[in-house]
């Protein structure tokens, strides 16, 4: 299962959903399905993401059990 | 979202194909059909006084429905332009495409419609071929199994759509 940090990486930058949804051209519902961890972003828009949040895709996602990458 | 047409969409559907259903019946039990030898036919509608009133009922609905559901895409429209429902394209206008959420989303509720075919269709046909039934009633068996895919669609949105 894929697990992420998404929601903590944004409140780094302090964006709300919105702001971020709309930096990556995507809704805020996608956002929130992402953060709750309902929804498996396509590689594209994880990319989008990683870039929006100036970090590598590693330390956002990361498959359960293996852990998020150290920075 | 709750102003969004696409939602609800496939409950219009489903009111037209109610609609639909009622002039089946309506025209299934007041019409006779006789057929020449010549290669003719002679098509008749007789209404007594209750298929009258069904027959207006039937003809206030369409009207009804009709105006309220042009009323409702208009408003839908010019509230959200960059999703217009336009009734000259052959997408059906239910589906989610915002982005991919969206279009997983409404990947999920086809895919469901497909497995629902996929097992109505030949069930249907077992039964038109096993028992005695009329061609209006093989009508609104097809207007049913029709029902029920815009049923099944919109119930897997909704519960999306409650979780949003």
């Amino acid at each position: 299962m894929l697990k992420n940090r998404l929601k903590e990486l944004r409140a780094r930058y302090s964006f709300t959903q919105i702001e971020l949804a709309k930096q990556v051209g995507v809704t805020r519902q996608t956002i929130g399905f992402i953060e709750k961890g309902e929804f498996s972003p396509s590689v594209t828009l994880s990319l989008k993401l990683a870039k929006a949040l100036d970090c590598d895709i590693n330390e956002i996602f990361w498959l359960e059990g293996e852990g998020a990458s150290e920075e | 979202m709750k102003n969004d047409m696409r939602f609800t969409y496939p409950l219009w559907q489903m009111a037209g194909i109610f609609i639909i259903m009622g002039f089946v019946l309506l025209v299934g039990y007041a019409s006779t059909m006789n057929t020449f030898p010549d290669g003719g036919f002679e098509f008749e509608i007789s209404l007594n006084k209750s298929s009258s009133i069904f027959m207006m009922v039937m003809l206030v609905s369409t009207v009804l429905y009709l105006l309220l559901f042009f009323l409702r895409i208009v408003k839908h429209n010019k509230i959200m332009p960059k999703h217009k429902i336009s009734m000259t394209t052959y997408k059906p206008q239910e589906y989610l495409e915002d982005d991919e959420l969206f279009q997983d989303v409404t990947k999920q509720a086809t895919k469901k419609v497909y497995t629902y075919f996929a097992w109505m269709l030949p069930v249907m046909a077992g039964v038109y071929m096993m028992l005695p039934i009329s061609k209006t009633w093989m009508i609104v068996g097809i207007l049913i199994v029709a029902a029920g895919q815009y049923y099944i669609y919109y119930r897997t949105i909704r519960k999306f759509m409650s979780s949003v």
